[in-house]
């Protein structure tokens, strides 16, 4: 089911009794690819096996950790972390760049592999899976140790996954970190107060420090306290629809097996150092350029241009606005983009963070203009695309681009 | 020239520090099915394990990607679709950098 915003309240699945464990088996598994980047360069390198390694954005001693490898857990290095504050605990740690092909092929995988325990396998991130097991499936342990049996003889011995079993997806994920890596374990009406009891409110996923304040300030401080508060106390917790998804998810009624419509696509990049405008300004026609691709090969305009910046010092501004017509080539976002920074802003700061979006999303109507020739415009981005489809990204590429083959490589994002 | 001498002295492992080099050199490789072996700067080395197959595209251009052990050295090796030529991309010893 498709809904229009967030704001939407998805159908409750299941028959919700409130104030009682859905009574339900447990039908819900959550899969967990342990450490994933780390562990699919340990797969590729056997010679990295056993070592603490992270896989980083870049090298270079300011480069972000994305992910360090089981090993290098151990000694306290975590994801977020500079490459130097990694070296700092471990003089031992091994550093290699993210190669995001690899990635995506274990994901696909990974996949194909689930296809054949359900027809309903949700991707929730590039290391995370969703699945709805057949009612037939009762022996959960054996099939979990099976699906981690032909992981490792079909796709890399060294891969590990985690899983959780429960009524919902919120439930069966929190049940897949209970026990990392490796783990197995399953969340249902006749364990789940002895689960709840035993892990702090920031271990269900969506619960972070903000949200945690938000449970403290009507006096929830434990998973049980947050289980046995009345939908009322939620509501006024949070303040939103939230109040509502909690009180059905902690009571293991699923309320997240929905697909909410695409709203924006844009493209962020952290600057290797600060830089003054008419250094990123090639970078930013980047950003746009990879952003604006993306939305034409949705099949989809703009009509909406947001621009953010965050500075050396820490600040940041960040502004938007809503376009006379529909955009869908790079010289017009990116146009609008820089009208939008030297209109709104006064440039003098140096800028660590450029992020562009573009919003209010239409699907090519072809509706005429009588200022702009449409059909010609589209002709030229359409050639400009099949040329870069043939000989590769960026084979042809604006002049506003120049310099910037080091910026912006390909990456995959954190989440969804 | 380190990695030559580096590479030229292949079984006794005299450094201490571990080394990482991306190249992009052509090479030979024997290949039925997966990577046998790999002939680079007149030295053949035999392929004893394979740790992972990925491919990708540039373009329409199809790359299949062979990350391979031979005894205590890696070597990353690509071939390119179009052309059926191999190029060495990475050597490493998996030792800290």
């Amino acid at each position: 089911m498709v809904y229009q915003t967030d704001l939407d309240i998805p159908d409750v699945k299941g028959v919700h009794t409130p104030g009682m464990f859905n009574p339900s088996p447990p039908q819900v598994m959550h899969l967990d690819l342990n450490s994933c980047f780390a562990s699919v360069e340990q797969q590729a390198n056997p010679l990295l096996r056993d070592c603490p390694l992270a896989v980083v954005h870049s090298d270079a001693p300011y480069g972000c950790i994305l992910a360090p490898s089981i090993e290098a857990k151990l000694w306290g290095i975590k994801t977020g972390m500079t490459l130097a504050q990694g070296k700092q605990l471990c003089p031992w740690l091994i550093a290699r760049v993210a190669d995001p092909p690899k990635y995506r092929q274990i994901h696909a995988q990974l996949a194909n592999l689930l296809q054949d325990y359900s027809p309903h396998v949700i991707p929730k991130s590039i290391d995370e899976f969703a699945l709805a097991l057949p009612p037939a499936r009762s022996d959960l342990a054996g099939l979990s140790h099976e699906i981690k049996s032909r992981i490792k003889s079909e796709i890399g011995a060294w891969l590990r996954v985690s899983i959780g079993v429960s009524t919902n997806q919120i439930l069966a994920k929190l049940a897949s970190g209970l026990h990392k890596p490796d783990g197995f374990d399953v969340i249902d009406s006749s364990n789940f107060l002895q689960i709840y009891s035993s892990i702090p409110l920031t271990d269900f996923c969506g619960i972070n420090v903000h949200n945690e304040a938000r449970l403290h300030r009507v006096g929830i401080f434990t998973p049980i306290q947050f289980y046995r508060a009345s939908l009322l106390t939620l509501k006024s917790a949070f303040k939103s629809v939230l109040g509502h998804s909690w009180y059905t998810r902690l009571q293991g009624y699923e309320i997240d097996d929905v697909q909410f419509r695409r709203q924006s696509f844009g493209q962020s990049y952290v600057l290797p150092q600060p830089m003054e405008f008419i250094q990123w300004r090639p970078i930013l026609a980047k950003l746009v350029s990879k952003a604006a691709r993306r939305l034409r090969g949705a099949g989809f305009s703009a009509s909406g241009v947001h621009l953010a910046l965050r500075f050396n010092d820490g600040s940041s501004w960040h502004a938007g606005h809503n376009t006379p017509n529909l955009l869908f080539d790079d010289v017009s976002l990116f146009r609008s983009a820089l009208n939008l920074y030297l209109q709104s802003y006064e440039p003098c700061k140096k800028v660590k963070k450029v992020a562009f979006t573009c919003y209010g999303l239409d699907q090519d109507s072809g509706q005429l203009n009588c200022l702009v020739d449409l059909a010609k415009q589209k002709s030229l981005v359409s050639a400009l695309d099949t040329l870069n489809d043939k000989w590769g990204n960026y084979s042809v590429t604006y002049g506003s681009m120049l310099g910037t083959e080091d910026h912006v490589k390909d990456a995959i994002a954190f989440g969804r | 020239m380190s990695l030559y001498v580096l590479l030229t002295s292949y079984n006794i492992r005299l450094y201490s520090k571990g080394m990482i080099q991306k190249i992009s050199e052509p090479v030979e490789v024997t290949f039925a099915q997966i990577p046998l072996s790999l002939t680079w700067a007149h030295r053949t080395y035999p392929i004893l394990k394979l740790g992972l197959h990925h491919s990708y595209r540039n373009g329409l251009t199809h790359h299949h990607v062979f990350s391979v052990v031979s005894r205590d050295l890696f070597f990353r090796i690509n071939l390119n679709t179009d052309t059926l030529h191999w190029t060495l991309e990475e050597v490493s010893d998996g030792l800290p950098d």
